[in-house]
């Protein structure tokens, strides 16, 4: 392949990826500057592996390594929770002010995660993975993603701020 | 009353409109991507090489005793191998060519860190015999910036290490919790769910004859999760049993 093919083809890969890579990481950092910095430096060593990756699954490179470079992000941070019996209703977005609110809800809502509780929700509810691929993405057992995504969803649920926003 | 949600289903939209969508820089990225490229080229020996000392051998620092956390391949037992990790240690070896042993309890269960020549530090925890499934790699974990000095004071912890749950000895399920402290520390108490947790200070080795204190507690956790915000607070004393490092949430 012609150097000038590689690039093209690279930069259509970015062109077609970069909005779901983009919110990967923001899903996974709660940070738009910060989820557009892990997915550039996910891009640039696909670009470096380039050669090794684009007969498989770039786009599955890209996501590791943008999961991996969140776990600087993997820290103890101060949360307060207040567990409550009810469950909120599904998020229903109703137009691009609500969506906008939408999005700073959800993302304070991870923010109360585990770096791999995040991990794992983003890998099943946005990329819509299977357990499997999501063990196999991050490295650990289906057992771990399972216990992991049962955890994460049982926190959501019981987060006070979702509850009070479906309410009003 | 709110309608409960079947199991599987998320409470909230992880698919909501953006409100910019990204332009990320090609050119910017196919730059990086080069020096990548050249980086890797360049260090790839060296990796590897120092992949094969790292890995062969490790040192305990909080006694002095020397550990061989891989057995020699003469004896029926000597099953363990680093390959999980290997890879890991490939990409950022140690600085000092060495894994440092910071606990092998409880029983099967091997916890390692190292620095990297750009200061940041690394661990491992695995389930010895190496199972895949088991084993957790960090690197790095704790960049040069949140590497304690010889002052008082903790890194984050790392508050949330997904790996199974281990069954430990008179506690129940417990899971790992890793954190830095001041070298000057032989002893750090973690408060979590109202019972205090002790854990040995390991010296980590990091540059220039320096080292920072590593250590690992295993938190017995009375539900089926944990989150850092269960521990409530950290102690380090030293070797005289003063406290030189303490930090605690707000109530």
């Amino acid at each position: 392949m012609s150097r000038q093919d590689e690039l093209g083809e690279f930069t259509e890969f970015v062109a077609g990826y970069q909005g779901k890579m983009v919110r990967l990481a923001e899903l996974l950092t709660g940070d738009r500057g910060r989820a557009e910095d892990l997915a550039q430096d996910g891009f640039a060593k696909a670009y470096a592996a380039w050669d090794r990756i684009r007969a498989g699954d770039p786009a599955a490179y890209v996501r590791r390594c943008i999961i991996n470079a969140n776990t600087d992000f993997w820290r103890r941070r101060i949360r307060y929770e207040e567990p409550s019996p009810q469950v909120p209703e599904r998020f229903v977005q109703l137009d691009l002010a609500a969506a906008s609110a939408a999005r700073d809800l959800v993302l304070r809502a991870l923010a109360k995660l585990t770096s791999r509780e995040r991990s794992v929700l983003a890998l099943r509810f946005y990329l819509d993975l299977t357990e499997l691929q999501i063990a196999q993405e991050l490295g650990i057992s289906p057992g771990t993603v399972k216990s992991a995504s049962s955890r994460a969803l049982a926190k959501l649920r019981a987060d006070a701020e979702l509850r009070s926003e479906v309410a009003s | 009353m709110t309608t409960p949600q079947p199991g599987h289903a998320c409470p909230v939209d992880l698919h909501y409109p953006e409100r910019q969508p990204p332009n990320l820089d090609v050119g910017a990225i196919i730059e990086r991507g080069r020096r990548i490229r050249r980086r890797r080229r360049l260090t790839q020996a060296a990796a590897v090489l120092a992949a094969c000392v790292a890995t062969g051998s490790v040192i305990a620092g909080a006694h002095g005793f020397t550990i061989s956390m891989f057995p020699s391949q003469s004896g029926p037992s000597a099953t363990p191998s680093a390959a999980p990790i290997d890879a890991q240690v490939a990409e950022n070896p140690p600085a000092n060519g060495k894994l440092t042993l910071i606990s092998n309890w409880p029983r099967h269960w091997t916890t390692v860190a190292w620095a990297t020549r750009r200061g940041d530090v690394c661990w491992a925890t695995f389930r010895s015999p190496v199972q895949a499934a088991v084993t957790d790699v960090e690197c790095p974990e704790w960049d040069r910036s949140e590497v304690p000095g010889s002052g008082s004071a903790f890194s984050p912890l790392v508050p949330d290490v997904a790996l199974a749950s281990s069954s430990v000895p008179g506690s129940g399920t417990a899971w790992p919790i890793l954190g830095l402290t001041s070298p000057q520390a032989v002893r750090v108490v973690l408060a979590a769910f109202g019972r205090d947790v002790s854990a040995i200070v390991v010296p980590v080795p990091i540059s220039s004859g320096k080292t920072v204190g590593a250590f690992v507690a295993w938190i017995p956790v009375p539900g089926s999760s944990y989150s850092g915000t269960d521990v409530t607070s950290e102690t380090a004393y030293d070797q005289s049993g003063q406290i030189i490092a303490r930090i605690s949430d707000p109530p």
